[in-house]
């Protein structure tokens, strides 16, 4: 007997261990029954039809702001804080970890440029944006500084192309792709050139 | 339109770009170059500024001689007689003993040396003409020197 009360005391001991605590609700999970409940309603007017509208998208009153502007087509929708997926803490057991969301977290109006491929809203950068241009700016200077330094001097030497001693003259002389060479045209003529080196001639 | 070897010849020499010209680029924020067309050739007196003169370059070869030795267009130049050497030393020797003992690598190096040597004597002339040119803007700037006629006519 005392063996079998021992195996049920370390039953209880390990129950946690592999099982769950589970609650037993009355209430609805989700909110909604058919397709015109996820609709949106008209903007609020009075204080009760804010309260209702705040409940019904799981906020508290106090943080609860419709879009004010109706043209807007947006109706009773509260506006929610502009902060993407990629914003949102990685470390925290969240029940849709794919999307960072939280079973009844309100789905914002813009939710594809919150998406972790899309934007990041409220990013928290490592450096300021000034830092961010001060390195961008010094980079590039870093680099273009040498090469405006250096711009005035060629890289290439300019030189004279053409530097023959006999050079020829009259209709032999290349006068382009399809009239260099004449078959029985007059024999080339050559001129002398005179170069001078610039070593003094003494 | 100087007169340039066949091997060296380019489709733009004969029908160029004028664009070429802005795409290059000459001088900087510090001040612009005055533009010297390569192919062109020198256009200033060669002793000015030289009171004792200045040797003449000897091509050692003469037009005959050149014409004899068939050698090519673009090697007539004032290395010819080192080309004619190089070539000569290529001929004559066999082929195991350029391999093994680098016969001809002495009589190259001359040859490359004259080649090396134009090259830097062509540049010096080519800033030579670059500079007098801007000291003859700046003459005529001053009233020193009167303009010439195309530059007036221009």
């Amino acid at each position: 007997m005392a063996a079998l009360r021992r195996v049920v005391a370390s039953k209880n001991l390990l129950k946690p261990i592999y099982t769950l605590n589970r609650a037993l609700s009355t209430s609805k999970a989700v909110k909604a029954e058919w397709n015109y409940d996820w609709c949106i309603g008209p903007a609020p007017k009075t204080e009760a039809e804010r309260i209702a509208a705040a409940e019904k998208y799981g906020l508290l009153p106090e943080d609860y702001t419709p879009y004010s502007d109706g043209n807007l087509g947006h109706g009773d929708y509260p506006t929610l804080p502009w902060v993407g997926e990629y914003a949102k803490d990685p470390h925290h057991n969240w029940d849709d970890p794919a999307t960072k969301r939280d079973f009844h977290d309100p789905v914002p109006v813009d939710l594809e440029v919150h998406m972790a491929d899309r934007g990041q809203g409220d990013r928290q950068y490592r450096d300021s944006p000034r830092k961010m241009f001060a390195y961008l700016f010094g980079g590039t200077l870093l680099f273009m500084g040498g090469m405006m330094l250096t711009l005035p001097y060629s890289m290439l030497s300019e030189q004279y192309q053409h530097w023959f001693p006999y050079e020829m003259e009259g209709e032999y002389v290349f006068q382009g792709p399809d009239r260099n060479y004449r078959p029985g045209g007059p024999l080339p003529s050559y001129k002398k050139n005179a170069h001078y080196t610039f070593e003094p001639a003494q | 339109m100087g007169q340039v070897a066949d091997k060296f010849r380019q489709w733009s020499h004969e029908y160029k770009d004028p664009n070429q010209d802005h795409v290059r680029f000459r001088g900087s924020f510090f001040g612009r170059k005055e533009e010297v067309d390569i192919w062109s050739k020198p256009t200033f007196d060669p002793m000015l500024g030289f009171p004792n003169g200045r040797k003449e370059r000897e091509c050692g070869l003469t037009l005959d001689e050149m014409d004899a030795a068939n050698i090519p267009q673009q090697h007539r130049g004032y290395c010819a007689g080192k080309y004619l050497n190089y070539m000569k030393c290529h001929r004559e020797t066999p082929a195991w003993r350029k391999v093994v003992f680098k016969e001809c690598q002495p009589v190259f190096h001359e040859y490359g040396h004259c080649m090396y040597e134009q090259s830097v004597m062509q540049a010096k002339e080519f800033e030579r003409e670059r500079r007098l040119r801007e000291r003859q803007k700046r003459r005529i700037a001053l009233g020193l020197e009167e303009a010439p006629e195309e530059a007036m006519a221009a």
